[in-house]
């Protein structure tokens, strides 16, 4: 078994699936599509893959709140296989719905190791869905952004991406802040475009292998891809980059 | 029981700020509101289960079986109706059947909850009309009621007496059929010897209805004593059997047209009008109006995958004074706007290209144009249904939603519309058909055939699509939403997200296990065979109709029309106002100023492939011509753009017609399209043809436009539509909307040649290309603010000359010598110069000398010319392409400011101020 293997997992209603299982195959993996359908019927089952995405979308339409069925289907029927999965050193990056379903099903930042949740994504101050490039700042204590010590730019686009959190510390989760054109943290509108606490774009979990993240580094996967039409600087495409030098190096 | 989530911080709340806001500006004693919502289930469940699925542990709580307003004054519900479909309570069921075995109703309320030191619960639930809910399809919830499953099932065949006023039955049957029409029918059944049964008839209305057969636009007509045969044939059809060409893989003979891509796909675009519904219910009818187009696409040839979506809106522009019975235009944009960008965004389908226009006489007939472009392997590009093919029905199960759609679209709206039409209103599922997609594009080569249950439902598609083999259909197998339901109501019925399928008997269960994966239902409905359309419920044979007389059946006429007469006067008052506050007020006028709130609104960049993007330039604010995509794994381009204009429609329709599609090409032209790879659709959207003389000649010398323009482009139409009858009646006045075509363009072009459309370097020249300028005002922007638009003439073209024009952008885009470049058309140079800064922050130095008085020079909406920048170095080869045609203008600089030298004085136009402006008004 190829340790190349991974999957995007789409839920009904998920709709970033093919750009982002298109980006995995370019940089390397043996990627695939597979709906969670077949996770729950048995028929396929994560434990074969070494990295798996939750892709961008409406996973069930978002209806009673955004991610919280597809968390729900995941905390019923498919925990285990996940809670093995990642005792098993393997990776998940969530982007967008994907990020809030991890957040939802408890299995990002998971502080106490107890799968409850810990934090939440709910809707942006503006109460819209709002489609913008941001600036982020990264830190790199996930592996999907080792060696990234600088500001990205990425598009966003949601209706429910404000991070809020109650009393923890979640200084030691943060990977991305959205940060203004100087690189500074400001909470102002849109430079912080949906309200999000200490203006927390990505966290990951304390083994840096989970990542969720409100901005689509599949839609920025080459500088045509730029507002602006061109773009000097890095592209979404490290994120998967990295997580394959991590698998082919460490895993 | 039921469960009621609330958020346990008013900060977590940010539904109930905003609405506290916006209250508290009309009553002042509001101190506070927050919302809620309340899942009613009707028999009992697990509540651990259900308070873990709905309740956010970090920022709701949770009260059960409890509805007591606590710490609040006073609140108000709003719920669904019943029978009107309810998405979310859906989905949670469909979820807790899986995962609860539940199979219950769920009903779901939204609740408001008032801190008001004045009881103005009536006066605010007045005031939330057609803001926060929609009358049509909710109501204020007093208490729960669900769908009784004990309704009447009774079946009883309605036969329907022909010996009677065929008038009067057809106004009482919602027939929408014309008295000649009716005769036909009766000499039919007349011959055959007996009477129809009711939902022959409707079959009949439906099939016939203007909707579906667009009998006016393919009727004789006797345009002032000139016999026109086939208008539509004799017009647009005949410029694309001219121009006979070779990337037209499918033209007019599917749900949408047909375009070559690349060696091994094809595109294919469609864009649709949804104007009545919208108008009375706006998020519902345009959230279906592009689900609809949505499914022409995936109902063309064997399956296309739709990839981008466009839209364009016309509303009224007052918002203080609308006529009696409709909902004031700006929150009729508000719900046009969330209806797009719900159905779009979660069908994963990027909204890129689009329009707004306000005019009046919208008000109370705004339009919807919805679009969307499909990408398929080319080995898919036709269909064909076998004689013994099973008809297969997917997707969504059938309601009473839309009952009459197709016949009510056919007629006019008046001011009791909101009142008497619900039948006709939806609400879509948009997850519902992502899952139908998800499912029909992995069956793929397991079926013969595909089309959409549309207008008409299940009438028309089955319809349409055993028109060579016959139908039998047994309405016992179509899947209900619920009880009561008469088999005609089944069969006519508008449910959204349903398609047909003709499959192999062999690949049934193949498609049943995907489309199950899918969560998409599938039914087995009949067969295709029989040469009749034969219907069945219990057991009894409720229809049989021939095919070739519902096909064929329908009787032309011969329609009189009149040449329109043209608004325009040669009176022209000189206008001695400064050229800076004229500037100022074009810039901000609603037509011209940012649609940026609108946009961002839609998710343009899913699917990884927009190139162009709505929003562009440094600031990720500035607009763009048209829209380019790049689709995953190819090197070609598809460039989108379009071409609209009602208030010129309004004055001359034969000159709109060449502006827009003029506009459309320059568009597409502008952003870096090959004019060789491009091809347009039409879509009109027209006044009262049927009564108005006046309004058929203007349909006539704009189809007439059509064909001579396209004609000498070479560029064919390739997809169409036409929604006529667009007016609104009143007691004691009717009101026209101002006869609009919208012209859509696409063009496949080498990725190299797009570049974007603003200023891109210091010291670059500034050409203008095209036309020369002419004082040519009437309708132009700056006469509508200046409240003079039918004064002066309006814009016209020498369809030779503007092609020689559109060739030669065509040759420079090839040449790829243009460093940006930026069409001229609402608010003439002025605005398109403004524009070309607002993307780099970059200015510009002027220098203009004319004949013309600055303002008509500046402001003039002279058609077929563009702004380019051009490098110093590229001069001379440029202006040998261009020849007589180009004029050099100015040059590109790093002032903050646009100067202006005309005629030796200079006006400096500050660019920061006049992007405020541009980007100020908000329709929100």
């Amino acid at each position: 078994m190829s340790k190349f293997l991974s999957a995007v997992i789409k839920a009904h209603g998920s709709n970033c699936e093919i750009e982002t299982n298109n980006i995995l195959n370019s940089c390397g993996f043996h990627s695939e599509i597979i709906h969670i359908n077949d996770l729950i019927s048995k028929k396929k089952n994560i434990l074969t893959y070494s990295f798996i995405v939750l892709p961008g979308g409406f996973s069930y339409g978002d209806y009673t709140g955004s991610g919280r069925i597809a968390a729900s289907v995941i905390s019923h029927h498919l925990i285990n296989d996940f809670k093995t999965f990642i005792a098993n050193g393997k990776c998940i990056l969530g982007i967008c719905n994907g990020f809030q379903i991890l957040v939802k099903s408890g299995i990002l930042p998971n502080i106490n190791g107890d799968y409850n949740q810990n934090v939440s994504l709910i809707f942006n101050d503006s109460h819209q869905y709002e489609d913008r490039w941001v600036r982020v700042k990264v830190r790199d204590n996930s592996i999907f952004t080792r060696d990234i010590d600088e500001i990205m730019e990425l598009p966003i686009a949601h209706a429910e991406g404000k991070f809020v959190f109650d009393s923890d510390d979640m200084e030691p989760y943060i990977v991305m802040q959205y940060v203004n054109s100087k690189g500074a943290i400001d909470d102002t509108f849109p430079i912080n475009p949906n309200g999000s606490k200490e203006n927390i774009a990505a966290i990951t979990d304390s083994t840096g292998r989970i990542l969720g993240m409100m901005p689509h580094p599949e839609r920025f996967y080459t500088n045509e891809l730029h507002y602006s039409g061109s773009n000097n600087g890095i592209t979404g495409r490290v994120i998967f980059d990295n997580a394959y030098k991590y698998i082919k190096e460490e895993l | 029981m039921y469960i009621e989530v609330i958020q346990n911080k008013k900060h977590y709340d940010s539904l109930g700020y905003l609405m506290y806001k916006e209250l508290k500006q009309i009553y002042p004693s509001i101190s506070g509101v927050r919302t809620s919502k309340i899942y009613y289930f009707k028999s009992e469940m697990n509540t651990d289960f259900i308070e873990n699925l709905l309740m956010d542990r970090i920022t709701d709580q949770v009260k059960i079986n409890d509805s007591a307003e606590s710490e609040f004054d006073y609140s108000i519900g709003i719920e669904y109706k019943p029978g009107v479909m309810d998405p979310e309570a859906l989905t949670l069921r469909e979820y807790l059947s899986l995962s609860l075995d539940y199979n219950d109703e769920v009903k779901i309320i939204r609740r408001f909850y008032f801190n008001d030191s004045n009881d103005n619960r009536a006066k605010i639930s007045e005031y939330m009309k057609n803001i926060h809910y929609n009358p049509l399809i909710e109501t204020i919830s007093e208490s729960i009621h669900f769908i009784s499953d004990k309704e009447s099932d009774e079946f009883l065949l309605r036969e329907i007496n022909l010996n009677t006023d065929l008038e009067a039955l057809s106004q009482s049957m919602t027939l929408s059929l014309n008295p000649n029409e009716m005769n036909v029918i009766k000499e039919y059944f007349d011959n055959i010897g007996r009477s129809p049964t009711d939902i022959e008839l409707e079959t009949i209305a439906q099939t016939w209805s203007e909707h579906c057969v667009h009998k006016t636009f393919k009727s004789d007509i006797d345009y002032d004593g000139r016999i026109i045969k086939n208008l539509f044939k004799s017009t647009i059809m005949h410029a694309t059997d001219v121009i006979n060409h070779p990337d037209a893989i499918s033209v007019f003979y599917d749900n949408a047209g047909i375009w070559n891509f690349d060696n091994d796909r094809c595109i294919c675009f469609k864009v649709e009008t949804h104007n009545h519904p919208s108008a009375l219910e706006p998020y519902g009818g345009a959230g279906t109006g592009i689900g609809g187009v949505i499914r022409d696409v995936i109902g063309t040839g064997l399956g296309f995958k739709p990839i981008a979506n466009t839209d364009v809106f016309c509303v009224g522009e007052n918002d203080d004074n609308i006529p009696e019975g409709t909902i004031n235009p700006r929150n009729v944009l508000k719900g046009i706007v969330s209806g797009v960008r719900d159905y779009g965004n979660r069908m994963g389908i990027p909204t890129v290209n689009g329009a707004v226009h306000f005019h009046p006489d919208f008000a109370g007939n705004p339009l919807v144009y919805a679009g969307s472009l499909g990408i398929a392997r080319k080995k898919n590009a036709f269909k064909k249904v076998i004689e013994g093919d099973m008809i297969v029905l997917v997707g969504g199960k059938t309601g009473r939603d839309g009952i009459h759609g197709a016949t009510f679209s056919s007629v006019s709206l008046h001011d009791q519309s909101q009142k008497v039409s619900s039948g006709a209103v939806q609400i879509g599922n948009p997850i519902e058909e992502k899952q139908m997609l998800d499912g029909i594009l992995e069956a793929d080569g397991l079926y013969n055939a595909i089309t959409d249950c549309g207008a008409g439902g299940l009438s028309s598609a089955v319809g349409e699509m055993g028109e060579h083999t016959g139908a039998e259909v047994n309405l016992d197998n179509v899947p209900l939403k619920y009880n009561g339901l008469t088999y005609d109501e089944i069969w006519i019925s508008e449910s959204q997200e349903r398609m047909i399928l003709a499959v192999p008997s062999r690949n049934y269960d193949s498609i049943k296990e995907i489309m199950n994966k899918h969560g998409s239902n599938i039914s087995h409905i009949g067969y295709f065979r029989g040469k009749n359309l034969s219907i069945y419920y219990r057991g009894t044979e409720v229809c049989s109709l021939s095919m070739d007389f519902l096909h064929n059946g329908v009787p032309g006429q011969l329609r009189k029309a009149e040449h329109y007469v043209s608004l325009e006067s040669c009176e022209d008052r000189i206008i001695d106002k400064d050229l800076n506050s004229l500037a100022e007020a074009v810039i901000s006028d609603r037509n011209v100023a940012s649609k940026e709130w609108i946009i961002r609104q839609y998710d343009y960049e899913v699917m990884a492939q927009t190139i162009m993007k709505p929003l562009t330039g440094i600031e990720q604010d500035s607009c763009s011509d048209a829209a380019v995509l790049m689709p995953l794994n190819s090197s070609k381009a598809i460039v989108i753009g379009n071409g609209i204009n009602p208030h010129y429609g309004r004055i001359n329709p034969k000159k709109m017609t060449y502006a827009v599609i003029d506009e459309a090409m320059r568009n597409i032209l502008a952003q870096g399209a090959d004019m060789e790879h491009t091809a347009i659709l039409d879509n009109f959207s027209w006044g009262d043809v049927n009564n108005n003389t006046g309004s058929l000649g203007a349909l006539v010398e704009s189809a007439e436009a059509c064909r001579d323009y396209a004609i000498r482009l070479g560029t064919p139409f390739i997809s169409g539509k036409d929604s006529l009858n667009n007016y609104f009646k009143m007691k004691d006045n009717v009101i026209e909307i101002p006869h609009t075509l919208l012209i859509s363009a696409i063009s496949v072009a080498d990725i190299q040649q797009i570049r974007g459309s603003y200023f891109k370097h210091k010291d670059n020249l500034i050409y203008l290309l095209g036309k020369r300028t002419a004082p040519e005002l009437s309708g132009s922007v700056l006469y509508r603010v200046m409240d003079m638009a039918y004064q002066g003439i309006m814009p016209d073209i020498d369809i030779n000359e503007s092609a020689v024009i559109l060739e030669k952008m065509n040759i420079i885009n090839k040449m790829r010598i243009a460093e940006s470049a930026h069409d001229i058309s609402d608010g003439g140079l002025f605005v398109s110069l403004m524009e070309m800064t607002f993307g780099s922050g970059l200015g510009a130095d002027i220098e203009i000398h004319s004949e013309l008085p600055d303002y008509q020079y500046l402001f003039s909406e002279t058609q077929t010319r563009f702004i380019i920048e051009i490098k110093s170095e590229n001069a001379e080869i440029f202006e040998k392409t261009a020849g007589t045609y180009c004029k050099r203008i100015g040059s590109v600089t790093s002032n903050n400011n646009v100067n202006i030298n005309y005629n030796n004085h200079l006006h400096t136009f500050d660019i920061k101020w006049f992007k405020s402006l541009w980007k100020g008004k908000k329709d929100e």
